[in-house]
């Protein structure tokens, strides 16, 4: 045992870098917490009595709904979103303002994992229907409106599904070997997790393959010109493919060299036919460098952070065959701390989220430097902000279920 | 912002205390300073949040590593953090620093983070923070067994990795590596 704590010692024995915590940051963070919660709980207490009096009036009703089942609604009904079930959300995708899905945990604590319910709404979020579960769905994308492309996370591994009818029904795409030359309508490029997946459903370190799914033909094919990296692996296989709104044919697929372990962006403009890599400096990668993330604007620009650094590409850049890419890419400046996601605002400028001692932060590249992105009606967290393909903006915060849209990414609005 | 109460700068002395090594063991669970700085964020604004509920100052230590623990295990929950935390394979030591220990470093941390989120803490509780059976079950508020099976698979997943080391011992001296205590 004497070496396993010495391993453990020597990792942690690693340079820090300087903390920006303050303990007086940190304790009026935990007041407004407290502060909330004191608010929620009066509100809660308030709305339990309106609960018990309309109660009183629907005592004929034979029997209460159990809130780990989805909703007792009958065939093709459709349930108001509140009677939702409650759990976190564990994924959400919009196909467009309509069209929305999200996987909602079986149950209020940390022991369902990937565990969900899904529900579907036609309307915007006004009314969300039970699309069936509990089923282990890691995360969805949407082809469609009623078209979805999903992960099946479970003891048997990672299995990628498609569902035509709004995820009522799914089924397993079946892996073909002829390659395809590009995604082309109606299909769409995934970084699929490996049939090999360990058991338990971690990451395969080792990166992931992008796979065309056809899910009309319920087909998984590689691409007939991968791209020069080792595309990022995520936990649902789902999140490594960019692609701008309204561009269908602009792709972008980040990782790391095959060779060096750089970080890298791979970016295709005819639908995956042929791709350009660009692998960023490996500033700051001691012990391995992660995959950047990259975001893409309506109109083709596309802004990569690796580490705090901020680098941006214009959709008028081109490039083919590997390298060439290098003059795609221009920094744009360190925001000082790495963000933990961004997103492009529909005038072109990105807005990235850094995580403050009371939730994210929104700045903005403006003037030489990056200052606070005036983004209004928002919650203290939310999941990252994604763009449908008519241009969109959506986000979810995941705890309490609620959806917000925005036409701008600047104003936003509860659904 | 200044605190100007009694709670304030008893949280304050705390933090100042404590703040560095939980940091520390954050870094050991994820591996990535900035993840771990997030999580440290986290685990004391929970704990200012209920200061005012604070009876037994020295419960505090297994409160923030519960805090922390939970905070972690939610967090790889997310997809987008999961994206987030993609790592690429180490790149291989260079002739001039490859001593035996840095590359015993590497690949152990390597072999840390192919751990799923579960096993890699409870072996950090076991063997980082020198927690018993009981202590890490009560942290990860799960039963013995998970912890017994948990501490089994990762120590198997981590013997398949780093070959010779000794992982045979599954029992950690009274005290362990690291203290929690103030």
């Amino acid at each position: 045992m004497g070496d396993l704590k010495q391993l453990f010692d020597d990792v942690a024995a690693q340079p820090a870098p300087p903390s920006r915590l303050t303990s007086a940051d940190i304790f009026a963070a935990g007041r407004r917490r407290h502060r909330r919660w004191q608010t929620v709980r009066v509100g809660g207490g308030a709305a339990l009595g309106v609960l018990a009096l309309a109660g009183a009036t629907l005592l004929m009703r034979p029997q209460a709904p159990d809130p780990r089942q989805p909703p007792a609604t009958p065939a093709g009904a459709a349930s108001t979103a509140a009677a939702v079930a409650t759990g976190a959300v564990r994924f959400s995708v919009a196909a467009d303002p309509d069209h929305l899905y999200m996987g909602r945990s079986t149950c209020a604590d940390v022991s369902c994992k990937t565990r969900v319910w899904l529900y579907g709404s036609v309307d915007g979020g006004h009314e969300w229907t039970p699309r069936g579960g509990p089923a282990s769905l890691a995360a969805i994308t949407a082809v469609g409106p009623e078209t979805l492309i999903g992960v099946r996370d479970d003891t048997a591994g990672q299995t990628l599904l498609t569902s035509r009818d709004g995820g009522r029904d799914w089924t397993p795409v079946r892996d073909v070997t002829a390659p395809a030359g590009h995604v082309g309508a109606g299909r769409a490029l995934v970084c699929a997790p490996a049939d090999s997946a360990p058991a338990d459903g971690a990451p395969a370190d080792g990166g992931c393959v992008p796979r065309v799914v056809d899910p009309a033909a319920g087909t998984a094919a590689p691409l007939a010109d991968e791209p020069s990296l080792t595309v990022a692996a995520s936990g649902a296989g789902l999140a490594a493919v960019t692609t701008a709104p309204g561009h269908p044919d602009m792709l972008w697929l980040t990782g790391v060299t095959a060779d060096s372990g750089a970080p890298a962006v791979a970016r295709s403009t005819d639908a995956g036919a042929s791709w350009d890599t660009y692998a960023f400096p490996k500033t700051g990668c001691h012990t391995g460098c992660r995959a950047p993330q990259v975001v893409a604007g309506a109109d083709g620009v596309a802004y990569a952070t690796v580490g705090d650094r901020v680098y941006r590409s214009t959709g008028s850049d081109t490039g083919s065959g590997t390298g060439s890419g290098a003059r795609s890419w221009a920094l744009v400046g360190s925001v000082g701390r790495e963000p933990a996601w961004s997103f492009v605002l529909g005038d072109g400028r990105q807005v990235l989220a850094v995580n403050g001692p009371d939730g994210w932060t929104f700045v903005s590249r403006s003037g030489g430097t990056f200052r606070d992105a005036r983004i209004t009606g928002l919650p203290d967290r939310v999941a990252p902000v994604r763009r449908t393909a008519d241009g969109w903006f959506y986000t979810v915060d995941d705890e309490a279920g609620r959806w917000y849209g925005s036409a701008d990414g600047l104003t936003w609005a509860a659904l | 912002m200044p605190m100007n109460d009694a709670e304030g700068r008893q949280f304050a002395a705390y933090f100042a205390a404590a703040h560095g090594r939980v940091r520390r063991v954050a870094y050991v669970i994820c591996g990535d300073w900035h993840w771990a700085e997030d999580l440290t964020q986290t685990a004391f604004i929970r704990l200012a949040a209920g200061w005012h509920r604070v009876e037994d100052h020295a419960a505090l230590d297994a409160y923030v590593r519960t805090c922390l623990i939970r905070a972690y295990l939610a967090e790889t929950r997310r997809v987008w953090r999961r994206r987030e935390q993609s790592w690429a394979e180490l790149p291989e030591t260079g002739a001039d620093d490859a001593s035996e220990a840095v590359t015993r470093r590497l690949v152990f941390e390597r072999a840390l983070r192919r751990l799923p989120p579960r096993q890699r803490v409870t072996l950090v509780c076991r063997y980082y923070q020198g927690l018993d059976v009981a202590q890490t079950a009560a942290a990860l508020r799960c039963s013995e067994g998970t912890v017994k099976s948990q501490t089994a698979k990762g120590l198997a997943s981590l013997r398949a990795v780093l070959g010779t080391v000794d992982l045979s011992d599954p029992d950690v001296p009274a005290g362990g590596v690291y203290s929690w205590a103030i």
